[in-house]
């Protein structure tokens, strides 16, 4: 008899519209959510113990008389850069957007310093806490200006080392379509070989740079899903 | 470093460039936040030595290192029965933040609240008793550079059993021993970890005057010292009597022809020696001013840690002469001053 009328009335959830369905899981997050709120989340948020100060170098430029040091906040709390140490000597500064910076937040650093070229060179930046956060200059040499003509020269160096070999390598072609099987199998051989130690080498370089960015921005995961991203872009327009 | 090694040239370069802290300074107020000419300079060489953003909050820190050099603490005096003069001095240890370079702060452990402690002053053969309270979180001791019994040595380990020793947070103890040998000592924290309780703060000088005295003088206190504010086990920050370059802002004044009496206490950690050097005159030594007699005429000095002596001096001519540390490096992290001469 039960078993009868379950067969005629359909469970609950299956006279349920779908979307109510999709809501249950979506309105049992809010209420947690406001319930973690109300309870004034415990265990998130007040963090014991001192302040953790984190700043990345992002940029460095040196000019006659000067370095300037770009800083960026990667780390959780605001970091107040109080006085500059360079090669162990106090240093006169200032900071484009203050000497506080918060989360994320940047400002560049302005040092007049007589750098010799070739020198190396220790900054420290001491916080308002005592804490030291140190960058290294290993071999002081002046920056490059910005300029059209600098754009220039870097395009024209490009077309050097990525369009003239690629160009005249493709002069090769008419003695390859003459030769036989087994020398076409050591020139693709030699290629390939080639092709997998500048994968590698660029790779490397990229993770290298990747670890230098600030850590929030994740450098090293954007170089391999970028070369994976590149991969599938190549594989989609072949 | 090319610019500031050379000290010499640096202070031919201050007389050069004016320096606003210096008024303030001879107007007898404070040197403000605007008195630093040098913040954001740039060109060939370091014009000043001096920190960026003005100076230090000496209101907050309860002491000024102008104040200092004057200071001696003299404590309650009373002639017992014998005859004999009995000396009686309190010192508490508390945990304080002070701020020793603009901005940068540091959590010192002191005695009555300053760093250094006070200078205590008495004369050879008195009857001291030193009360020592500790209202610090951490147990702390003061050993006395000087001549007692053991249990008055201020050592854990040593002296539990009448109530010395290590002195818990809360407890106290009450040092006594006869004023000897006259000359200048110092005391400072024995607990270990010994390097620690000493560069947070723990030490003062101890001046025991000879029967006799000595002869009239615009006496100073000059206690050298350091601070690691990033505990790496080396300092971040040089000077005397705590504020870095605070008497490139505030010079020493001093009388034209007056003699001149230094009493230079080395309190430094993690480096092993310190020095003092003069510009444009020399000086008597005083090897831990143990005798009456000098042992050289010089303008420089060294002491190694925990080291100190009396320096006597007289000033012919007006203006302002550089004192500092002949370390370069200290001398660049804050260890140098001026003397301003008035006529």
């Amino acid at each position: 008899m039960e078993a009868r009328a379950g067969a005629e009335r359909p469970p609950l959830v299956a006279r349920l519209p779908a979307w109510a369905l999709g809501l249950v899981p979506l309105s049992l997050i809010a209420g947690a959510a406001a319930l973690l709120a109300l309870l004034g989340a415990p265990g998130l948020g007040d963090r014991r113990g001192p302040p953790v100060e984190e700043l990345a170098v992002e940029r460095t430029v040196l000019r006659p008389g000067e370095i300037q040091l770009t800083v960026r906040n990667d780390g959780p709390d605001a970091v107040d850069v109080a006085q500059v140490i360079v090669n162990d000597a106090f240093v006169p500064f200032t900071a484009s957007d203050g000497e506080s910076v918060g989360r994320l937040g940047a400002t560049t650093i302005d040092i007049g310093y007589p750098w010799i070229e070739g020198e190396a060179y220790e900054i420290s930046l001491l916080t308002s806490t005592g804490g030291t956060i140190d960058h290294e200059i290993p071999v002081a040499a002046e920056t490059p200006e910005q300029s059209s003509s600098f754009f220039a020269l870097m395009a024209l160096l490009g077309l050097y080392v990525g369009v003239i070999p690629v160009a005249l390598g493709m002069l090769w072609l008419p003695f390859v379509r003459r030769i036989s099987q087994g020398w076409i199998r050591l020139l693709i051989a030699f290629t390939v070989g080639l092709l997998t130690v500048l994968g590698v080498d660029a790779a490397l370089e990229g993770l290298e740079i990747g670890a230098a960015a600030p850590s929030v921005f994740g450098g090293q995961a954007l170089v391999l899903l970028g070369a994976l991203a590149a991969y599938f872009a190549l594989a989609g327009v072949d | 470093m090319g610019g500031a090694a050379a000290a010499p040239a640096l202070a031919l370069l201050h007389e050069v460039v004016p320096h606003q802290g210096l008024h303030h300074a001879l107007s007898g107020g404070q040197a403000s936040a605007a008195g630093h000419p040098g913040h954001g300079g740039s060109g060939g060489a370091l014009a000043h030595a001096s920190f960026a953003g003005g100076t230090v909050d000496h209101r907050a820190n309860g002491f000024n290192p102008t104040e200092i050099l004057r200071d001696f603490e003299h404590g309650r005096t009373r002639r017992m029965a014998s005859g004999r003069v009995l000396r009686e001095f309190e010192l508490v240890a508390a945990d304080k933040q002070i701020e020793v370079a603009p901005g940068v702060k540091f959590d010192a452990w002191t005695y009555n609240g300053r760093v250094p402690g006070p200078t205590l002053r008495c004369r050879e053969g008195e009857l001291l008793r030193i009360r020592f309270a500790n209202a610090s979180a951490h147990p702390h001791t003061v050993h006395f550079h000087g001549i007692h019994p053991a249990h008055m040595d201020g050592v854990p380990g040593v002296g539990e059993r009448t109530g010395g020793g290590l002195i818990e947070p809360g407890q106290s103890y009450t040092y006594e021993f006869d004023a000897d040998p006259f000359g200048l000592h110092l005391y400072h924290c024995h607990v270990m970890p010994l390097e620690s309780h000493i560069s947070k703060g723990l030490y003062g000088a101890f001046v025991i005057d000879p029967r006799r005295g000595r002869p009239q003088a615009d006496e100073l206190v000059m206690v050298m010292n350091g601070f690691d504010t990033n505990f790496d086990a080396s300092n971040e920050v040089y000077a005397v009597n705590t504020v870095g370059f605070h008497y490139m802002d505030e010079p020493v004044r001093v009388r034209r022809g007056e003699l001149v009496r230094i009493y230079l206490v080395n309190t430094l950690e993690f480096d092993p020696v310190n020095s003092f050097h003069i510009h444009a005159n020399f000086f008597h030594y005083y090897p831990t001013g143990t005798s009456l007699e000098p042992t050289e005429l010089t303008a420089t000095v060294v002491q190694p840690q925990g080291q100190r002596g009396i320096l006597e001096l007289r000033f012919p001519k007006p203006g302002r002469y550089m004192f500092h540390a002949h370390v370069s490096e200290f001398a660049q992290l804050g260890w140098m001053g001026f003397f301003e001469v008035l006529a």
